[in-house]
């Protein structure tokens, strides 16, 4: 029976020179393999007690492998130790090396699947550990108890339990909180918290005199209730979630399209106070819980709530992925690619969730905590039915329709009607044209000369090699004459018959208009189960190819959860197998050990700068103890028993007085609270933290009036410029809140990256702080920085037009300067004022326009500026030619005269000298007249003339006599004929004082400008530059970048 | 040369703890102890650290050679693929996934170089020239087919993402003696992104402050080292003297915030840089005899002769770790094998030559480990892909099985070669050397314990070498 089992396959190689190898057997253990190793390594790994527990007697221990772990990796020889030790002459120890055949047979037996004959499995699982019940009765995994709230003596304005707890464990160090921050500070810390972005000044100023007693708890509902802090808050759980625009894994870096939707998602649930259960539950298996597959299944629409669910399991769709459709032709594709994934996406659920890292299970059993990698693998199989490496399906397909089955079904059916009828609208076309052609080949025929006729047709029936001359001269004339060629017949058609071209012309709307027929669907990237039940080997050191035995959905059993994990198979054709929504409601049950006390202390951590757990992604044995662990569990519990409500345990962390303290210096007994407790630890004053990359960003954009607060949406896209710098908009305002941007592992925006926006990997419980120069020198020389700026100084100019030095500080910084403050600012203004009149002032020395009309010379110097400067040039009006007939202009280079308006550049002596110019003038076109090019000063008059035609002319001046503020002319007339008069020009010119000691040099290329240096706004615009300056600076301090 | 001092503005808590904990209750303190073992977390910056040994090389210059190089064409010479050349492999070394055909010998030939005689194929005279400078590994091997993937496992020690690159290892680990630029500076191409773009110098989950600065060979070497439009320099420095008087009026209402300070010292870094990068990148102070010596006078050689001048610029000025990378990755060559690997040597192996001559020459060779090598090598078989594919013009598939990188000055003992595959070149047999190991050797040689530099993360303390059992290679460190 042997050979029934037997299955040939095609080893061949196509080789180009060697022969085809015959067709070979798959090898089998027994036969082949057996007997070698049986020869060779059978003394030591046969029999009961083989060397290094090593058993080579059977497939399954084989596998299983010995002390240094499995002997081979199925269909992966290369990196099996069984295949090192043999290739590499390490083994046998004893006895003749094996043969190259033999090292073959041994290589092609494992690389195909090192198959056997026996369905020996693997039932032995000494991956199995026992831990000592102490173990198991770590804090953490415990439920939470709700803790008596201590009865200590606090200030008035302390009373809630978060005082309490905090003010009891202050007291044990004789320690006490530091005086409540001023509400200017207040508000912006609120502000910056809460939503993101500094309040403004009316919102500062409001609260600052506000007398109601409950003025700030006014203020923080205000701020919880702003559609704002969703987008705020989201991005933290962004983070932890390993969002990202693109999957990852691959130098191409694919984006994932629908992502978006999962980021939507979770804006909404901040922005709705979504209870955090149910966040966590339709996240984990919305599709499930919401009854997706009945509605359907069932239904005529999706409901919004079922859309919504969908959307919320993106949270499973985040990790990195590079599983191209092709990649199913991959050898041992399941543990190069698709693993990965899964193991990824594990991990991001248990950090998110759970708080504890499960990883280290993959390979072995955990270290610190008691968890066994049977219970990795059993986690891993509660998502194997939506990630099964057998049925997989490439990342880019995984989505679903935001519709029932019927609206599926009819839009299919929708789809192949249009297809039908299009066809048939085609085919009438295409019969029409038929048509038509023959009747046109007639028609041609019969109009040609009846002399010549015969001739032709009999020209185009010779075969072409066969014309002779006077054929070929005819049949290059009329065959295509007779047929047009099929890419123009439509068009000679449509000339020669106009019912055709109408009747093209209808048949091209009906087929639109059935197109237009049909029905699209947005998609969500939701997750859902795919069909056929997943196995889920315990993968010995998780490696994909050496499978260990089969492992059934669970959790780990250090948690003390008082509920069980409870699912069962689904019944048969069950649309989803249920194992996610038995861990949702797991993780969901009263006091659960973990989920409450996790999110629990994230907020903590946004709000106070510290955990009340520092390691906020390890709640475990090698995790750090909690500073205050009854004040946690009573938190934990409130969450729970106050409905879950996040909005309500921010307001009870923000409305505490801790959160209320001053973080700057001024706490009495700062010096001993510096000892004793000098990382804060114990919440003495409030901490002082940095601004992250993206309420850093955003606040930027605010206070300069280039923020858009639109809100949802397709990720807008960032691109990166020729140096590298990736940039949204080309670095121009307005810009979308941070949350808003294409965010890709491969492309992140520059700024952003610079200040410390994760890398996301997988995922990022707590972002690492950096302190490098590029930060600096991002602030100082970014165009998003420096356009904000720009922006800032005119909102400022608009909002208090009196004193907007005043007003910028405020808008930045959320506080008055006090009258120091003001005096450094405003010196600052003054003194950059003057830097850029000097400026100007080398600027100003050029100015542009025209003269005359030149009836005499009088007339002719009196010197009129240029009204308006556009598209480079300056010119008489904002159209050009101005009132379509006027070409007077001057720009960098050159102009052009216009009719009885000789164009003058005017240089004006800063002070009495000898002056010499040259240059060049150059007339390019070979049309007109030329031009002619005066040199006149308005004291001395025109004191040389240049005219040049069709070609360029190097010109000197003699040395002119100047008294200071002599205007010097370089006036250009078309010389009577307007046509081609455009020129070209450059001028040095050199000013020697009486010394001989040289004023000054100039050039009228490099020293041309545009409006606003030159003219009498140079004052106002040199102020305006300043406050820019000052804006600049503002946006760029320290204090704008940290939350006091 | 100019360094700046190291200015202490990092204080360790857990200094001061230790400091004051005489005077401090019992449990609280162990508790923060405890804390601080756990998150080793700091401000960090990049101030020079002390490795645990002496280190023999200083810095590292890093030419990644994307694509895998063909280790028979250039550093293994196999004379029995020539002899087989066009036959079946045999079943020790066939292709399991079947694709590639026959044998294939190289056309070149191997000279021995130098006294110690190591071979070098006449593709590489120029690096031939520094034989007894040059250890190659010949028995390297890695764990993934394909690029990306492998080329994580060549420049993070793991076949996954996400991890840190060697070079932000070393600044981790070392800091850097000039704060005036970047630790780890990285040297694309400036014709385009190799294979895997970024990642090529990601810090991965170390904080970006590890992670490497591309510098551009042409314009400004830094982003925003200047304003797009230049400002008068009066109005830039009064704008930096304002934020002076804005920070240092914030920093006094903090006193206990060091990072502030950090903060306040890296706005007078910044200023600084913009002057020393422009500088460390301007190559026009260089002779010209230097310049034609890197080729910068030829067309072919000109672009990366220019990144191996910078780099020997950059490590002058205590730069750490240098990366010189390639556009896409040439040295893929699944077509054409002989004519690729043919350009890509025309392309470095004089610039790579006369950097190592320049390094020597000013003493700085001794300090300075030079890396050569890819992410795995190419098949001995031939590849037949596309339809003109034939005799003559065979290209050589991804092959991770066994391949060749050297290295070259840093303590490095030169003239040998390290390690041996089959006699076919595809399977490296004597003295295997996984990428660990070679990850192991190059952090000991800067003085740093693949087993002692580690980051906690996600719960884990993580390494380079991972859970490998890795060796540093001593035959090769001297």
């Amino acid at each position: 029976m042997i050979f029934v089992c037997l299955v040939v396959v095609g080893l061949s190689v196509t080789a180009g020179l060697c022969d085809e190898p015959p067709k070979q057997e798959r090898i089998l253990f027994e036969r082949d393999v057996f007997p070698l190793l049986k020869a060779r390594c059978g003394v030591c790994h046969f029999g009961d007690q083989p060397k290094g527990g090593l058993d080579l007697s059977r497939r399954a221990t084989i596998v299983r492998g010995g002390q240094s772990g499995p002997a081979i990796r199925i269909a992966a020889a290369e990196t099996s130790l069984l295949f090192e030790v043999l290739s590499s002459n390490r083994m046998p120890l004893r006895g003749p090396r094996l043969t190259a055949e033999e090292k073959g047979l041994i290589r092609s037996w494992i690389n195909e699947g090192a198959e056997s004959e026996s369905k020996d499995v693997e039932s032995v699982d000494e991956a199995e550990a026992t831990y000592a019940a102490a173990e198991y009765n770590y804090w953490s995994f415990q439920p939470p108890q709700r803790p008596a709230i201590p009865m200590v003596a606090t200030p008035q304005d302390a009373e809630g339990a978060i005082d309490r707890f905090l003010l009891q464990r202050l007291a044990q160090e004789q320690l006490h909180y530091a005086p409540a921050a001023s509400r200017t500070t207040l508000i912006r810390r609120l502000y910056m918290d809460l939503v993101g972005l500094p309040p403004s000044p009316a919102a500062v100023r409001h609260f600052v005199t506000d007398r109601s007693p409950t003025a700030y708890e006014e203020l923080v509902d205000r701020v919880l209730a702003s559609p704002q802090f969703g987008e705020r808050w989201s991005r933290h759980w962004l983070d932890v979630a390993g969002y990202s625009d693109s999957a990852g894994v691959l130098s191409s870096d694919e984006e994932r399209q629908l992502i978006w939707r999962y980021r939507d998602y979770v804006i909404r649930a901040m922005n709705r106070d979504v209870p955090y259960d149910t966040f966590v539950r339709e996240q984990l298996a919305g599709d499930e819980l919401s009854g997706y597959w009945e509605e359907y299944h069932a239904e005529e629409r999706l409901s919004e709530k079922v859309v919504e669910a969908l959307d919320a399991t993106g949270f499973l769709r985040t990790g990195p992925d590079a599983s191209r459709p092709d990649f199913n032709t991959i050898k041992n594709v399941k543990g190069l690619y698709y693993y990965p994934t899964i193991d990824a996406q594990l991990n991001i659920l248990t950090s998110a969730l759970m708080g504890i890292t499960v990883k280290c299970a993959k390979c072995h059993n955990h270290k610190f905590d008691p968890l066994t990698q049977r219970e990795y693998y059993r986690l891993q199989s509660i998502l194997m039915s939506a990630y099964n490496p057998d049925e997989w399906v490439p990342f880019r397909r995984r989505n679903r329709p935001i519709a029932t089955r019927k609206q599926v079904e009819f839009a299919e059916q929708r789809a192949q009607e249009i297809e039908t009828r299009v066809a048939a609208l085609k085919q009438e076309q295409q019969a029409l044209q038929k048509e038509q052609r023959e009747k046109l080949y007639q028609q041609r025929v019969t109009g040609t000369p009846e002399a010549m006729r015969a001739d032709v047709l009999a020209a185009i029936a010779t075969a072409p090699e066969r014309r002779n001359a006077v054929q070929k001269y005819l049949a290059d004339k009329f065959a295509s004459y007779y047929r047009p060629p099929e890419d123009q017949l439509d068009a000679v058609l449509s000339g020669v018959f106009a019912d055709y071209k109408k009747a093209v012309a209808t048949n091209a709307e009906a087929i639109a208009a059935e197109q237009r027929r049909r029905v699209y669907f947005d998609y969500s990237y939701a997750t859902y189960d795919v069909p056929g039940t997943p196995h889920t080997p315990l993968l010995r050191r998780g490696d994909a190819q050496t499978p260990g035995p089969v492992v059934q959905p669970g959790v780990p059993e250090m948690i003390r959860a008082r509920l069980p994990f409870s699912w069962r198979p689904p019944a048969e054709g069950a649309h989803s197998s249920g194992r996610r929504s038995a861990l949702a409601e797991w993780l969901t049950q009263p006091r659960h050990p973990l989920t409450a006390r996790v999110i629990v202390n994230r907020l903590w951590l946004h709000h106070f700068g510290e955990g009340i757990l520092s390691t906020v992604d390890d709640f475990g044995w090698a995790g750090e103890d909690p500073t205050h662990r009854t004040l946690l569990d009573w938190l934990a519990v409130e969450l729970e028993d106050g409905g879950w409500s996040l909005k309500r345990l921010h307001r009870s962390m923000v409305t505490s007085a801790a959160y209320r303290q001053r973080s700057s210096d001024g706490h009495p007994d700062a010096e001993r609270a510096e000892q004793i407790d000098p990382q804060n630890r114990l919440l003495w004053r409030q901490n002082l933290r940095r601004l992250e990359a993206e309420p850093l960003r955003d606040s930027i954009l605010a206070v300069s009036g280039g923020l858009l607060t639109n809100m949802y949406g397709r990720p807008i896209p960032v691109a990166a410029r020729s140096d590298g710098e990736v940039v949204v908009n080309d670095g121009k305002l307005p810009q979308r809140r941070s949350i808003y941007l294409r965010n890709t592992r491969s492309a992140p925006l520059s700024i952003l990256q610079l200040f410390d926006q994760p890398d996301i990997e997988t995922n990022c419980a707590r972002r690492s702080q950096s302190t490098v120069p590029l930060q600096a020198l991002s602030l100082m020389n970014s165009d998003i920085v420096s356009n904000a700026a720009i922006g800032f100084a005119s909102v400022a100019v608009v909002e208090s037009p009196e004193d907007p030095v005043a007003w910028a500080f405020e808008a930045a910084l959320s506080r008055q300067p006090d009258t120091t403050e003001l005096a450094t600012l405003n010196g600052f203004v003054a003194q950059q004022t003057q830097h850029w009149l000097a400026q100007a002032e080398t600027q100003r020395i050029w100015e542009y326009g025209y003269c005359g009309p030149a009836s005499d010379e009088q007339t002719l110097l009196t010197f009129t500026a240029f009204p308006h400067f556009g598209d480079q040039q300056w010119q008489l009006g904002r159209d050009y030619p101005f009132q379509g007939s006027f070409w007077a202009g001057l720009h960098a280079t050159g102009g052009h005269p216009g009719a009885g308006k000789p164009v003058a550049l005017k240089w004006t002596a800063p002070a009495a000298g000898i002056l010499r110019l040259k240059g060049r003038i150059e007339h390019p076109s070979p049309g007109g007249n030329g031009i002619r090019t005066r040199f006149a000063t308005r004291r001395q008059g025109v004191l040389q003339e240049w005219g040049v035609a069709h070609g360029a002319k190097d010109v000197v001046s003699k040395p002119v006599s100047l008294q200071a503020g002599e205007e010097v002319l370089l006036i250009t007339d078309m010389m009577g004929d307007l046509t081609s008069d455009g020129f070209h020009w450059a001028f040095d010119l050199e000013l020697v004082d009486g010394e001989q000691q040289v004023v000054g040099r100039w050039n009228s290329q490099r020293g041309f400008h545009g409006p606003g240096a030159g003219a009498e706004g140079g004052q106002m615009a040199a102020r305006r530059k300043a406050l820019v300056d000052l804006c600049h600076v503002l946006l760029s301090s320290h204090e704008f970048s940290y939350v006091d | 040369m100019e360094y700046t001092s190291a200015e202490h503005y990092r204080i360790s808590r857990r200094q001061t703890l230790q400091q004051v904990g005489a005077g401090f209750g019992g449990l609280v303190l162990a508790d923060l102890l405890k804390s601080e073992e756990a998150e080793t977390r700091r401000i960090h910056n990049l101030l020079p650290q002390t490795p645990a040994r002496l280190p023999k090389a200083r810095a590292v210059i890093q030419l990644f050679m994307h694509g895998g190089p063909s280790q028979v064409d250039l550093l293994d010479p196999k004379p029995q693929l020539n002899r087989y050349d066009g036959s079946t492999p045999p079943a020790e070394v066939r292709d399991d996934e079947q694709r590639t055909k026959y044998l294939l010998g190289t056309p070149f030939k191997f000279h021995k170089s130098g006294e110690s005689g190591v071979e070098f194929s006449d593709r590489l005279p120029h690096i031939a020239r520094h034989a007894d400078r040059i250890a190659v590994i010949r028995s390297m091997f890695t764990e993934h087919r394909n690029h990306e993937h492998a080329i994580w496992m060549a420049q993070t020690g793991l076949i996954v993402p996400g991890r840190p690159t060697l070079g932000a290892w070393a600044a981790y680990g070392l800091g850097t003696v000039n704060q005036n630029l970047p630790a780890y500076v990285a040297l694309p191409d400036p014709q385009g992104q190799s294979v895997d773009g970024i990642r090529n110098w990601s810090s991965g989950w170390l904080p970006p402050i590890y992670q490497g600065t591309a510098f551009r060979s042409q314009g400004t070497p830094v982003l925003n080292l200047k304003p797009r439009q230049e400002k008068p320099a009066a109005v830039e420095a009064g704008k930096l003297n304002l934020l002076r008087t804005l920070n240092a009026g914030h920093k006094e209402r903090h006193s206990g915030e060091l990072e502030l300070d950090a903060r306040i010292t890296n706005l007078e870094l910044a200023a600084r840089m913009q002057l020393a990068a422009t500088d460390a990148m301007d190559i026009t102070h260089e002779s010209l005899v230097t310049q034609e010596a890197y080729g910068l006078t030829e067309e072919t050689t000109a672009s990366y002769g220019r990144r191996c001048l910078m780099a020997r610029r950059l490590v002058e000025r205590g730069v750490r770790y240098v990366q010189i990378m390639m556009k896409g990755q040439p040295w893929d060559t699944h077509q054409s094998n002989v004519a690729n690997t043919t350009s890509c040597c025309a392309q470095t192996d004089q610039p790579i030559g006369a950097l190592l001559t320049d390094l020597a020459q000013r003493g700085l060779l001794d300090s300075t480990l030079v890396l050569w090598g890819g992410e795995f090598g190419r098949t001995p078989a031939a590849e037949l892909r596309g339809k003109d594919a034939g005799r003559g013009n065979e290209g050589r598939d991804h092959h991770p099985y066994g391949y060749s990188v050297w290295m070259a000055g840093g303590g490095v003992r030169g003239g040998q070669t390290y390690g041996e595959t089959d006699e076919f070149g595809y399977r490296a047999v004597v003295n295997r050397t996984k990428v660990s190991d070679y990850h192991a050797t190059i952090l000991h040689l800067l003085g740093l314990d693949h087993e002692e530099l580690d980051y906690r993360h996600n719960g884990r303390s993580e390494r380079l070498t991972d859970v490998y059992r890795a060796q540093v290679i001593r035959q090769l460190v001297g």
